[in-house]
């Protein structure tokens, strides 16, 4: 039944031909019935074509009479609500601004929501809406006796502000792709991270950290004594340049740039708790992780993707400075992609401060999160070839277009929503010169070099791979 | 025609929120005057993507402005947050609220039941079962359906509240509309001079722009222009890399960049058609 729809929307939409005959049964019509049944539909249809501009023809209007009214058919026959049978109530609690479930059941329960000690079951507020919206939930308010409905519109006007509303669009946006999304300030669940727990750092002597903060500054900015103090055309008289690559490294040296972290150890000693960037309102709001049917509310592991949310047409915000967008890097927590392929992720991260393998194996073997991807029995996986098989150029290219640490921004642009991925590119350290001498290398016989054990890259400080291994 | 369009005032932050509309009947007379907004709800047999929404409708600044200027907006002014306000009169009139609901629910089930006994007998009757030796026993499984039914029958949630129209309101109607006045700036000038030619405006940042302005609906027709924030037209410079820039970013996206430039301050009560700015496309020529 589900295959038959899409077909008869495109035949009313590319039906030309009888246009003395629009007076027939409407086949949106046939959907609207389905909305009854609550089934979904399988295939979303394509939008239509479109026309330059107004030509004042009736076949024109016609076209158009019937995009609109299809539109609001649709609006008008797709109704929200459930079957008595899978009527799951939650009722909205005025006091904390959440949503009580007297009977929770459904897939939601998977992914969002949560359950105190005594086995009461809340959800958060844009949890409760967005489910409303779907129909998962049907949305109440008590009073001493009586269950009083709600409807979408009581829901959005309790929004508290402007900030709210939009996290929620942005948020229903995202689990309308399927990706599983919880609040970045939820601490319901058990929350794990890439860093050490603060016990660790505190063993650390203050002088050490202050040392730390003093040398890494420096290393940081990349400041040396040709960039800063000794850059003058007298430059020249000390130093000669008698070939092209010598010139190009001369002019790297010359440059000041930042040195961003790239390995375990770089992102250790970056970290900084969002706490103490108060100054601002930006902020991580979500963690994203992509759709996986083992994923474990309780205990979810370093999500995906992080979302950071930004209104442009908001009057009092502006578009994230500099220091807003290095405070956001510094306290990233998700599975950092560009760190080694096959990184063991329970070993290296920390859940309730004791290592996530540790955690894991503390719980029954059945709670684990594993995805499907990761049983040896699938054969369906495709292995990606890891990026260290492909050539140096191409993995310089690959490293300067994905950057490092990344997060998304989620731009609000008066409900049309658009994600931009922000991260770190390191062209500071990456040769992008033109270097004659690399290829002459790559030429070079590697047979003799393999017996003697040499390492095959030569002699060049400056060739690509180096600089993954510093 | 008038179009109802409830507003929340956040008055801790001094803020506005987002002007929403959720009756598809004052969707589609918006639509009748090109103010298309932009849908925001989960579809619901339609779930997982986020091609098509429903309602409500999400309305820009300028959009409401316009609305009001022209006398179509009836504004509803809410204090948020709204929730102890929702409780208390809920509790007062819990009696009626639920009855009245309960009453919609009947009516709905009822038309319901019909429908589908209606369609059940019809399926019977296809299969040549409905034949009057069998009466009896179809008479029997018509009542053991009637239970099904019972079960299967839909609990519709609403759109538009029955509730609202009960809470206290907020009277400052001059104060909404001269904060939404400031906070548009500039832009709404630019809005309303290009509404006023026939253009439907939708917000344009995916395009590097205020708006995008289409010649029609934009369910049929492509859009043209990517307008710019306004700008002051006799002292505010225009920046030669961003000119280049934006032209060659409307060739690739194939809009015409447009700059706005606003001539006179026009007083915010006086309505009339006459343009208060001035606009010039740009269009990267491509030429030698």
């Amino acid at each position: 039944m589900s295959i038959a729809i899409p077909a008869n929307i495109q035949i009313s939409a590319g039906e030309d031909a009888d246009l003395e005959d629009d007076e027939q049964t409407q086949d949106w019509s046939e959907i609207a019935k389905l909305s009854r049944t609550n089934e979904a539909i399988a295939v979303i249809p394509k939008r239509g074509e479109k026309d330059f501009e107004p030509d004042e023809t009736n076949m024109q209007e016609l076209l158009l009479y019937r995009a609109q009214k299809a539109m609001f058919d649709t609006l008008t026959n797709f109704i929200r609500g459930s079957i008595i049978k899978s009527q799951v109530k939650a009722y909205y609690i005025p006091e904390t601004h959440l949503a009580y479930i007297p009977q929770p059941r459904g897939n939601f329960m998977n992914t969002m929501g949560r359950a105190t000690s005594s086995g009461d079951f809340f959800l958060q507020f844009h949890e409760f809406v967005y489910l409303a919206e779907r129909g998962t939930v049907t949305p109440f308010i008590k009073t001493e006796e009586l269950d009083i409905p709600l409807s979408i519109q009581d829901l959005y006007v309790l929004f508290k502000d402007q900030n709210e509303l939009d996290t929620f669009a942005i948020y229903a946006h995202l689990k309308r792709l399927g990706f599983i999304v919880t609040s970045a300030d939820d601490t319901s669940y058990d929350t794990t991270s890439f860093y050490a727990p603060s016990s660790v750092c505190s063993k650390r002597s203050h002088l050490q950290l202050l040392y730390n903060a003093l040398t890494g500054s420096l290393a940081q900015q990349k400041i040396s004594l040709h960039n800063r103090w000794f850059f003058s055309p007298w430059n020249f008289y000390f130093q000669k340049y008698t070939s092209s690559p010598q010139l190009y490294r001369g002019l790297n040296t010359l440059i000041p740039s930042t040195n961003i972290p790239k390995t375990v150890i770089d992102l250790r000693g970056t970290f900084r708790d969002t706490v103490q960037n108060e100054n601002t309102d930006l902020k991580i709001n979500f963690n994203v992780w992509k759709p996986q049917t083992n994923y474990k509310k309780k205990s979810p592991g370093l999500p995906d993707y992080q979302v950071v949310i930004y209104n442009k047409n908001d009057p009092s915000s502006h578009f994230p400075t500099y220091s807003e967008i290095k405070g956001i890097f510094n306290s990233l927590d998700y599975k950092f992609e560009f760190l080694q392929e096959g990184m063991d992720w329970d070993a290296s991260t920390y859940t309730n401060g004791i290592k996530r393998s540790e955690y894991l194996t503390s719980l029954k073997s059945k709670a684990k999160q594993k995805k499907s991807s990761d049983n040896p029995m699938n054969k369906n996986v495709k292995t990606r070839r890891p990026a260290s098989s492909f050539s140096p150029q191409v993995q310089q290219l690959r490293r300067l277009r994905n950057g490092f640490r990344t997060f998304l921004l989620a731009i609000m642009d008066d409900g049309i929503i658009s994600f931009v991925k922000i991260s770190e590119a390191d062209f500071g350290s990456e040769n992008v010169w033109h270097s004659p001498m690399l290829h002459k290398v790559r030429k070079s016989p590697f047979n003799r070099n393999k017996k003697n054990g040499k390492n095959v890259e030569g002699p060049q400080k400056f060739s690509a791979s180096t600089i993954e291994k510093k | 025609m008038s179009v109802t369009i409830h507003i929340l005032l956040n008055k801790a932050a001094d803020e506005i929120v987002s002007q929403l509309v959720f009756d598809v009947e004052d969707i589609k007379k918006l639509r009748k005057l090109g103010i298309c907004g932009i849908l925001m709800g989960t579809l619901p047999p339609a779930s997982q993507q986020n091609v098509f929404l429903s309602v409500p409708l999400r309305l820009m600044m300028e959009e409401t402005l316009w609305l009001y200027e022209k006398g179509y907006a009836k504004l509803v002014l809410l204090n948020s947050p709204i929730d102890a306000n929702l409780a208390s009169k809920v509790h007062e009139n819990s009696v009626k609220l639920s009855n009245i609901s309960v009453e919609a629910n009947q009516k709905s089930f009822e038309s319901q039941r019909q429908y589908k006994t209606e369609q059940h007998r019809r399926k019977l009757e296809a299969l040549g079962l409905l034949t009057a030796e069998n009466n009896d026993k179809t008479a029997k499984d018509i009542q053991n359906n009637q239970k099904l039914i019972e079960s299967s029958l839909f609990v519709e949630i609403p759109n538009s509240s029955r509730i609202l129209s009960l809470l206290d309101k907020s009277t400052d109607e001059k104060d909404v509309i001269s904060k939404l006045y400031s906070n548009c700036g500039q832009n709404y000038h630019i809005f309303r001079d290009l509404k006023n030619q026939n253009y439907v405006l939708a917000p344009g940042a995916r395009f590097g722009g205020r708006f995008i302005a289409y010649p029609g609906d934009p369910l049929r027709f492509h859009s043209h222009l990517t307008v710019q924030n306004a700008i002051d037209y006799y002292n505010d410079p225009i920046d030669l890399l961003s000119l280049i820039g934006g032209s060659r970013l409307g060739t690739t996206v194939k809009k015409l960049w447009v700059i706005g430039g606003i001539k006179s301050e026009k007083d915010e009560t006086q309505v009339d058609n006459s343009s208060t700015s001035s606009f010039y496309s740009v269009e990267w020529a491509g030429f030698g």
